[in-house]
């Protein structure tokens, strides 16, 4: 069955990002110098302005800072999850990045634990999505 | 700087239109507009346009110029998000003090509910930013899941509630009720917003603006020529702009901005204090965005808003009236022109031609408008003369 929901444009700037779900890593740009880590992809590191910039692996850990459960359909390949999540991770790396956890929408709460799992899309990518921590995992 | 003042302003009912193009919107807004400044079209020497949603003209300012059939030498279209109103008139101001013009026609309209259609226009929203394309759009967000999660993390850092919603949703409401102009007229209560269905849990329909069509125009010149015309100018004392992330994912705080910034720069340039505030025009397409910029713009404390809507502090006979006219939740959002109607009411007020919304006497207004998700601001302060 063919991907029906949204897919991202690739650039040059978010190919390695793209790339790596397609192994299953989750990783993000890092400034050299201040050691910054952040999404959106970009030229520059935003909080000291250097072009030094590495990718670097995550731990794939990170908090539920936010979400909304979704009860529209703007996005027909969404249609068959209503009510869906979208939910704000601040990753244990310090960057925010925005995806859905999979979990039942009433069990989701502000500071919960997720780690990263990636949900098949196309052949060139996949979709990182989080998953509950159980306590004791981290 | 040249002193200058807004000398003339145009409103419709905002709403559906139907059987109006863009173009002639704009064309019979800025008619009405330099008419009610009493001057003529040939006076107009720059003309400033925000590309509407519903009208894919390049260079739709100098369309509009030749619809009109006058051919200024200042012709120019803008895009600001919904800091726009602030941008143009700062814009007509730099011309005027510069010499560059003497009459500048600003005419911000949007047609995206007749021409466009609601649901189109919001998956445009989502489709063309603030929602991040590659890294963002993927995971299904809308600009309301963007604005959502925003409450939800006020909600939990404040402890605040869905009464604080509901209070912004119900104070612009009752001060619609008394607005020709205002597309949202029914009497709200609690029990009409907690009935309005969810859109982004815990955004209500109510919580999010409506469609409209509509928009304004404003007719800038000279503060000296000004009080020349028929109205009483209203003069503008001070802008101010800031911005930080546009996309939220880079956001440094997801319920506070720099709305207080922008603010701080108008004042000081207009050599006032916040206490000279006599009405504030706080823009707000979600409930938390009246919530979150009503506490940057130091009207309330941090996590107070809700509160203080609630105490009667914000009603047009409160201690700082805010939105007389219903602010964009209850007067109207017209797509990119969603922000030209603060604009309008702050000249209206001071004006003293508010009818049944007049606040007492105002003398200083502040007028913000916000782009994208609490990322770019722009703050006028317009005055009596």
């Amino acid at each position: 069955m063919s991907y029906t929901k949204p897919l991202p444009a690739i650039d040059n700037w978010n190919r390695p990002f793209w790339d790596a779900t397609r192994e299953q890593r989750l990783v993000a740009q890092a400034c050299e110098p201040c050691g910054t880590v952040f999404f959106p992809p970009g030229p520059v590191c935003p909080h000291c302005l250097s072009a030094k910039l590495s990718w670097k692996q995550l731990s794939g850990r990170g908090t539920v800072e936010s979400w909304v459960v979704f009860h529209q359909v703007y996005y027909k390949g969404f249609a068959d999850e209503m009510p869906y999540n979208v939910a704000m991770i601040r990753l244990d790396e310090g960057a925010r990045m925005l995806s859905n956890v999979v979990v039942p929408n009433d069990s989701l709460h502000a500071d919960m634990r997720v780690e990263v799992v990636f949900a098949p899309a196309t052949e060139e990518l996949s979709i990182p999505k989080f998953r509950p921590l159980t306590p004791g995992e981290g | 700087m040249t002193a200058t003042a807004i000398a003339g302003i145009a409103e419709l009912p905002q709403g559906r239109m139907p059987g109006v193009t863009p173009m002639a919107l704009h064309d019979r807004l800025a008619r009405m507009a330099i008419a009610d400044a009493g001057l003529r079209v040939q006076d107009v020497d720059a003309v400033i346009t925000l590309s509407p949603r519903s009208d894919p003209y390049l260079i739709h300012a100098a369309a509009l110029a030749e619809f009109m059939g006058i051919a200024p030498p200042v012709a120019l279209t803008v895009e600001g998000g919904g800091a726009a109103p602030a941008v143009m008139v700062d814009m007509a101001r730099m011309m005027i003090g510069g010499g560059r013009a003497n009459t500048v026609l600003i005419v911000s309209a949007d047609m995206p509910l007749s021409v466009v259609s609601r649901g189109s226009y919001i998956q445009t929203l989502a489709d063309a930013g603030p929602v991040h394309p590659d890294i963002e759009r993927p995971f299904g967000p809308t600009v309301p899941a963007l604005f959502g999660i925003c409450t939800r993390a006020y909600m939990h850092e404040f402890g605040a509630t869905e009464a604080d919603l509901a209070a912004a949703s119900l104070h612009d409401r009752a001060n619609a009720l008394d607005h020709p102009n205002a597309h949202m007229r029914k009497p709200l209560d609690m029990a009409g917003y907690l009935a309005s269905p969810m859109i982004a849990d815990p955004l209500r329909m109510l919580d999010c603006t409506p469609v409209s069509d509509g928009g304004a125009a404003v007719v800038v010149t000279s503060l000296e020529r000004a009080r020349d015309l028929r109205h009483k100018p209203a003069k503008v004392l001070g802008a101010g702009f800031a911005m930080n992330q546009l996309h939220l994912s880079a956001a440094t705080s997801l319920t506070a901005s720099c709305a207080g910034t922008a603010s701080d720069r108008a004042l000081a340039q207009a050599g006032l204090q916040h206490a000279d505030i006599d009405i504030g025009l706080v823009y707000d397409c979600f409930t938390i965005a009246l919530l979150i910029n009503l506490e940057d713009l130091g009207f309330a404390p941090k996590g107070q808003a809700g509160a203080a809507l609630r105490s009667g502090l914000f009603d047009r006979a409160g201690r700082i009236p805010i939105n007389p006219h219903g602010g964009l939740l209850s007067h109207g959002y017209p797509g990119r022109a969603a922000g030209i109607g603060n604009l309008i009411e702050a000249v209206v007020q001071l004006r003293g031609d508010a009818g049944a919304r007049q606040v007492k006497d105002p003398q200083v207004t502040l007028t913000h408008g916000m782009g994208g998700v609490f990322a770019t601001h722009g703050v006028l302060l317009l005055g009596r003369s």
